[in-house]
């Protein structure tokens, strides 16, 4: 098969190559240096694509708004949100559905599974699926080895369903070990750093993307 | 996996033919059951790869057959396969479950269940630790080190009660990191032979180049609620790369005390270098194996 036929992910606003359907990248950088916005960015969708996304930190009607806030408009016939704060609850009309706590792992997997699929029934084939940030997970889990399982799981079902996927962590939020180990189930990295007052970002683990240090407007 | 490559798949579903459609597959094994306790009854005694139910069972829901099944297999995947909508499920006892779900009313859902099921067992999508990118590649290497067939036992006990000896701790041992376990083919101060690579620190350890040391298992967030450990009174670790001739990591030479302990860099190289000495002593064997088997 050609490089022309596979699907991919575009990124309008970014200095960056569209990337192949089936991707799971992860963000790392300073929760207030851009981060967020860096991933709004990357999920911003095209005309026939379909969101996922999974909160963690903010509520369902501000995630929304962050999402909007890129100048992409939030359809509710083929986007969604996982509301995963504590005290989150369902909204029909935003398409809001929202799981009890961050510490819910199973519930998080089966609401974002199950949303998946009525986006595929919907006929949607290309699903930017955003979980903005890993790090409650972390946080509120307890043992380890549920939050593999659930990584696993996501990632898994986005390689497969030929999505793209945008997790965030913070690095400075988990000591050194645990963020080298937590990297392991996505295919790539995008870093982000302040230098002079300007952002950069860079890639790493991606074929056939800019090298080095590229500056960006956030 | 057993039987060959076929897939064993656990699958329950009370009045519905949810086995036949694996049944109508070549490569699947599946074995049907009415409840939580016949399904774990049959995982009592067959190793299950993955286990596909729905929600509401007779005597308890999917979770309950779910931890029940990882107990006796702990890298079952599950898969939650139903009609019932995602906002009825009650997660709140079963956070740390996780499965994936797939409802029976998606289109094309046999197939797609079918591929689900593949997916998950044999891209190992449910498993509980990080896996190294090289995994696949990694298990072909490990298949030619089987050590049972070495003769090489008192090497490595030797080896082990040499090291235990050098560095004053409570247990030295070699360790191959197998696909779901990790198989001690030494240990000196202990009597492990076998631990679910889940809860091993070794299952991390090869994910890094350099010697792994923790000084405190129980102030590291990644162990320190694995009990495991706790029982084993793992409390320090350190363990170096045991790798093939290419540089494939299959397992890790480890160095455990019952209390927080550090290295300097001279005992870390030290370590190293036992572990450059179980390297070749294994690669000389795996070499001598494969001559012996031509000769026969």
């Amino acid at each position: 098969m050609s490089q022309a036929q596979q699907p991919t992910y575009e990124f309008d606003s970014l200095p960056l190559e569209p990337v192949d359907a089936g991707t799971n990248l992860l963000v790392t950088g300073p929760s207030l240096g851009g981060t967020r916005e860096l991933v709004m960015r990357l999920l911003t969708c095209q005309s026939a694509e379909g969101l996922l996304l999974l909160t963690t930190e903010l509520g369902g009607e501000e995630a929304i708004a962050n999402y909007e806030a890129t100048g992409y408009p939030y359809a509710t016939s083929r986007m969604a949100v996982v509301d995963c704060t504590q005290g989150s609850h369902d909204d029909d009309d935003r398409n809001i559905h929202a799981v009890s706590a961050p510490s819910d792992l199973t519930g998080i997997g089966i609401v974002f599974s199950s949303l998946y699929e009525r986006l595929y029934g919907a006929g949607i084939e290309k699903v930017r699926t955003g979980l903005y940030t890993l790090a409650p997970l972390v946080m509120y889990t307890q043992e380890i080895q549920p939050l593999y399982r659930f990584l696993h799981t996501m990632t898994g079902r986005i390689r497969t369903a030929d999505g793209l996927g945008v997790s965030a962590i913070d690095p400075e939020s988990q000591d050194e070990k645990t963020f080298r180990t937590l990297t392991q189930p996505f295919d790539a990295q995008i870093e982000l750093r302040e230098r002079d007052g300007k952002q950069q970002l860079r890639c790493r683990g991606l074929p056939d993307q800019p090298e080095g240090w590229l500056s960006l407007d956030l | 996996m057993t039987n060959g490559d076929d897939l064993t798949v656990l699958c329950v579903d009370p009045g519905n033919p949810t086995a036949d459609i694996f049944a109508e597959r070549a490569h699947f094994t599946p074995v049907a059951a009415d409840d939580v306790a016949a399904a774990l009854s049959v995982a009592d005694d067959t190793a299950i790869d993955c286990v596909v139910s729905e929600y509401d069972l007779p005597d308890g829901t999917a979770f309950d057959l779910f931890e029940g099944v990882r107990d006796r297999s702990p890298n079952a995947a599950c898969i939650l396969y139903t009609d019932v909508d995602h906002s009825a499920i009650d997660t709140e006892q079963f956070q740390d479950t996780v499965a994936e779900f797939m409802p029976k009313s998606s289109p094309d859902a046999a197939n797609r269940l079918v591929d689900t099921v593949r997916n998950a067992v044999v891209n190992r999508t449910q498993v509980g630790f990080p896996l190294p990118d090289n995994e696949d590649e990694r298990l072909a290497a490990l298949v030619d080190y089987d050590v049972d067939d070495f003769d090489a036992v008192e090497t490595f006990d030797r080896l082990s009660e040499l090291v235990a000896s050098h560095f004053d701790i409570n247990v030295a041992f070699v360790g191959l990191v197998h696909e779901f376990e990790e198989r001690f083919i030494a240990c000196h101060g202990a009597d492990w032979e076998r631990m679910d690579r889940e809860d091993t620190i070794c299952t991390y350890a090869i994910l890094d180049e350099d010697v792994t040391v923790i000084q405190d298992v129980q102030a590291d967030p990644r162990f320190d609620h694995n009990e495991t450990l706790k029982q084993l009174d793992i409390r320090s670790y350190a363990g170096a790369n045991i790798t093939t001739a290419d540089g494939t990591v299959i397992g890790e030479l480890c160095l455990i005390h019952d209390e927080p302990r550090t290295y300097t860099a001279e005992e870390l190289t030290d370590l190293q270098l036992f572990a450059d000495e179980v390297s070749e002593q294994l690669e000389l064997r795996r070499k001598l194996a494969a001559t012996g088997g031509e000769e026969r």
